[in-house]
């Protein structure tokens, strides 16, 4: 291809030099056509001027004048009778003769022959006899007619004629001769011109050839260009698609390493609690913190997908600058710490904008980022987190950050290579200290999609100073703090028109519960029917939707909702199901649902989601990090899940939280009874739905071992031996917790 | 149109009062002779002219260049309309004849040009010598596009007689 698209470059450019070339020739060619031609018409004027023929008139006039003159005096002479006044008739003749030789005799009047001198000399000649003859014409025009003058004016007379006959005809031989020169002359031009006519002819045909030859390349050209462009478009796509392939793999990686990891940070750190000689409580140290460290690595990884994938969402809220660098100080203190390091905020005495508007979400991040390298590379240092407000141009305000270390030092060389991806200083660093690589390329990322810049001041040696300027907007204060209440307060949210689709009482009840502590109240459905019938008369803010339910199950009443021209057609419908395969998600979604929650769904999330429903959508780190302690806890436990207790005594009260566990156990009892029968009579259906009842009941109040067991003879529900054990351990809890 | 209408009736009117209107006789020598188609003559049925009488006529003077002069030449004498209407001369065609009986033909809308019947050059009489007594003088002065050969064959020197041909 690249072969071929130069053959091409060189054929134009050849063709374009002989384009050059024959436009060069054919202008000249036209030059001298032109040149030719103006000579041409000017000696056609000269053939067709009057002048000459004018000359050869008064020659010929002049001649004519004189054969009259000849006869009348020849009359006069010869005595022949005349009337009239014969003297006044020769004067009047030889005035005339003389105004004709005064034509002649005007400068240049003769000057068109082309053999000047042979008409000059019979002129003269001519001239000469007429001073001659003229003293006797004039003697004969005053009436002397004497003897002697008679004779010579015969004499003369005659000479006179013949002379004035032979300035005639030499007159007109030589206006012949010059007339045939000429138009000799001007054929000869005309052929010329023809011959260059021919010429140029040729070089505008040739001109023409080369110009369709330089089309047809340009033709090709453009088209292996195309070829080329559809080529590049394709390696293009399938690079990108290569790199898609790619972050989305560590995105998924990430998840998948993410999950477990969580698990083994949760379990080591309540381990740590728990109490356990101190050799092995060491090694739980090391695990947790290496988890740690995998979690961090594993986190820029991720962000690092999220960005190349232009998938990093920034959000803007009111963020008090001084809480946000104390978060930072109070989240790196310890680790600063374990090296020696001590954190020193540096603030003006009073900031200018206390409250600013951005995204603290990721500026926090970029600040723990460098940081933890700050903290990395120094040892028994001082750490300087340094913030200052600074007005840009056209009022635009800037919030400098400094995070600066009394550590090692980075080589100018070394800056160059920072904040690419995957480049560490050197090699050494990066067997020394460990890390992706990546950390600073994600800073870069995120200030320069924030708008705004960074950079680092450094010498080997002497520390580093990173720094950035974030362009702020100013916010009123107060909302933020009113969020940050709210969400550790737990306190009442703005009231939603909430749908609850839940056919199981108990859990009814409990999701009441938690809405009203959250400051809700909801409509309740008690199967999708319900819930559709609902949907269609009232508006909603949200709906949670179980997803097995009799009549109609959650998916459908969905999808039902979605497809109807009611109200809610775009309402967020979040499923809620014990069960979290990805094909129910994908069902969930495909039925037009927003989001879907595992039950039991805890108070934390259920707050989650409502934000999420309503104006102001919040994801607090706090919160998630506490949810996910719930979510460990959780795991953790056995038989009664007692973080799941707390939250529904605390929420619920000890009072409501016994009568839950009173009316799952009587329900519990007749459910197992429905099960029995089912079984019996071999109604699969039903003995599945009974399981799920129990399953999702027991998971509601906290009894997690009876869920697992429900969940486990769903599929083997004709297990005779764990029906017992289901039962028996449904008794046991009875037992210990019923009233 | 209304006053050229008019003036066609107030002309109609004066031609019909006086056919064959008598012009006065010449008194000096003859320089002119107009026949032909014409209206008024004074002597065997032809309009003769002396040098007073065509003076006496409206005219001008015009100062040119010709290609039978040197240099600039201011020429005067009578318009050849105004020869015309004296002699009562109407037709469509002049044949202009000069003493060496050179002959041209002057279409007669000519008479509308400013054309003069030359009769002094630079203030003087015009010899036979020097195309006199008579030149007929286009305008080259006012309108150049005369300047050209097929009015030069009409430009006649040495006149003598105009014919009017109807």
């Amino acid at each position: 291809m690249t072969q071929f698209s130069r053959e091409a470059g060189a054929l134009m450019q050849r063709a374009g030099k002989r384009t050059a070339a024959l436009q060069v020739v054919a202008i000249a060619l036209l030059c001298i056509i032109s040149f030719l031609y103006l000579q041409l018409s000017t000696k056609q004027n000269q053939l067709s001027d009057g002048v000459h023929e004018n000359a050869m008139w008064a020659v010929f006039q002049l001649d004519r004048e004189v054969r009259t003159i000849e006869q009348m005096a020849d009359r006069m002479v010869d005595g022949v009778d005349l009337h009239g006044d014969p003297e006044a008739d020769i004067a009047l003749r030889l005035d005339i003769l003389y105004s004709r030789i005064d034509l002649l005799n005007k400068p240049g009047y003769l000057s068109f022959f082309d053999d000047q001198a042979l008409i000059d000399q019979k002129k003269s000649e001519f001239l000469d006899h007429f001073r001659k003859l003229e003293p006797d014409l004039i003697r004969l025009s005053k009436g002397d007619t004497s003897e002697i003058l008679v004779d010579e004016i015969h004499e003369n007379l005659e000479q006179f004629e013949k002379l004035s006959n032979q300035f005639l005809l030499t007159a007109n031989s030589v206006s012949s001769a010059t007339r045939a020169d000429r138009k000799e002359k001007l054929e000869a031009t005309q052929t010329l011109i023809g011959v260059f006519v021919a010429f140029l002819l040729a070089s505008i045909l040739l001109l023409i050839a080369t110009l369709r030859r330089q089309l047809t390349s340009v033709r090709a050209a453009g088209m292996s260009l195309e070829a080329m462009t559809l080529q590049i478009s394709e390696a293009y796509s399938a690079a990108d698609a290569g790199n898609r392939a790619k972050s989305q793999f560590m995105a998924t990686m990430g998840h998948e390493i993410r999950t477990p990891l969580n698990a083994i940070l949760g379990t080591a750190e309540l381990m740590e609690y728990s109490s356990i000689p101190k050799h092995v409580r060491d090694n739980v140290k090391v695990i947790r913190s290496s988890g740690e460290a995998l979690l961090e690595v594993l986190n820029e990884v991720l962000d690092y997908a999220k960005i190349e994938h232009g998938r990093l969402e920034l959000e803007e809220r009111a963020v008090n600058v001084e809480q946000l660098l104390d978060s930072v100080s109070s989240i790196m203190g310890g680790r600063a710490a374990e090296s020696g390091n001590r954190i020193v905020l540096d603030l003006p005495e009073k900031l200018e904008w206390p409250w600013v508007k951005t995204d603290p979400t990721r500026i926090r991040q970029v600040l723990l980022n460098l940081t933890s390298n700050a903290i990395k590379f120094t040892e028994n240092g001082t750490i300087t987190l340094a913030v200052r407000e600074r007005s840009g141009m056209g009022g635009t305000r800037v919030l400098h950050f400094e995070v600066k270390d009394s550590g090692i030092g980075i080589d100018e060389a070394g800056q160059r290579r920072l904040f690419k991806p995957f480049s560490q200083v050197d090699a050494s660093i990066s067997r020394r200290f460990g890390g992706t690589g990546l950390g600073l390329t994600i800073c870069k990322e995120i200030v320069e999609r924030l708008g705004g810049q960074i950079g680092v001041w450094s010498e080997l040696g002497k520390g580093s100073t990173f720094w950035m300027d974030i362009p702020i907007g100013i916010a009123e204060a107060g909302d933020d703090e009113v969020q940050i209440k709210q969400l550790v307060e737990m306190s009442h949210l703005l009231p939603l028109r909430i749908l609850l689709a839940e056919d199981n009482k108990a859990n009814q009840q409990v999701a009441t519960r938690f809405l009203a502590r959250l400051g809700q109240t909801a409509d309740v459905a008690a199967n999708g029917l319900e819930a559709v019938e609902m949907a269609s008369q009232s508006e909603y803010d949200l709906i949670l939707m179980d997803m097995q339910m009799p009549e109609m199950d959650g998916i459908s009443a969905a999808r039902a909702i979605r497809n109807k021209t009611g109200p809610n057609q775009t309402v967020p419908i979040i499923a809620m199901t014990a069960n979290a395969s990805d094909d129910d998600r994908r069902a969930c979604r495909e039925a037009g649902m927003s989001g879907f929650e595992t039950k039991p769904i805890s108070l934390m999330r259920l707050r989650t989601v409502l934000i999420g429903a309503g104006a102001t959508p919040l994801k607090n780190h706090q919160a998630a990090v506490k949810d996910d302690k719930i979510e460990q806890a959780a795991v953790a436990n056995g038989g009664l899940d007692f973080a799941r207790r707390d939250e529904l005594v605390e929420a619920l009260g000890e009072e409501i939280y016994q009568e839950l566990l009173d009316s799952f156990f009587n329900d519990a009892t007749a459910l197992l009874t429905d099960l029995r029968t089912a079984l019996a009579s071999g109604n699969c259906e039903a003995a599945d739905n009974a399981l799920h009842t129990i399953k999702g009941a027991a998971a509601n109040v906290g009894f997690k071992e009876i869920a697992e067991l429900a969940e486990d003879l769903r599929s083997r529900a004709d297990n005779a031996a764990k029906l017992d054990r289901l039962e028996k351990t449904i008794n046991q809890e009875k037992a210990e917790f019923a009233a | 149109m209304k006053l050229a209408f008019l003036s066609l009736l107030f002309s109609g009117v004066a031609f019909f009062a006086s056919p064959l209107q008598a012009m006065e006789a010449p008194t000096g020598r003859v320089i002119l002779t107009v026949k032909g188609n014409v209206e008024n003559t004074n002597s065997e049925g032809a309009a003769k002219f002396d040098l007073a009488m065509l003076e006496a006529l409206a005219g001008r003077s015009a100062t040119m260049e010709t290609p039978w002069t040197e240099g600039e030449v201011t020429f005067s004498g009578p318009y050849l309309r105004s020869i015309l209407e004296a002699a009562g001369a109407s037709g469509h065609k002049l044949i202009v004849r000069a003493l060496n009986d050179y002959a041209a033909d002057v279409p007669f809308e000519d008479g509308k040009l400013d054309v003069i019947m030359a009769t002094r050059k630079n203030g003087s009489e015009m010899p036979v010598r020097d195309k006199g007594p008579l030149f007929l003088v286009y305008p080259f002065d006012l309108d150049k596009s005369l300047y050209s050969e097929k009015i030069f064959a009409r430009s006649v020197w040495q006149i003598k007689e105009i014919e009017v041909v109807e």
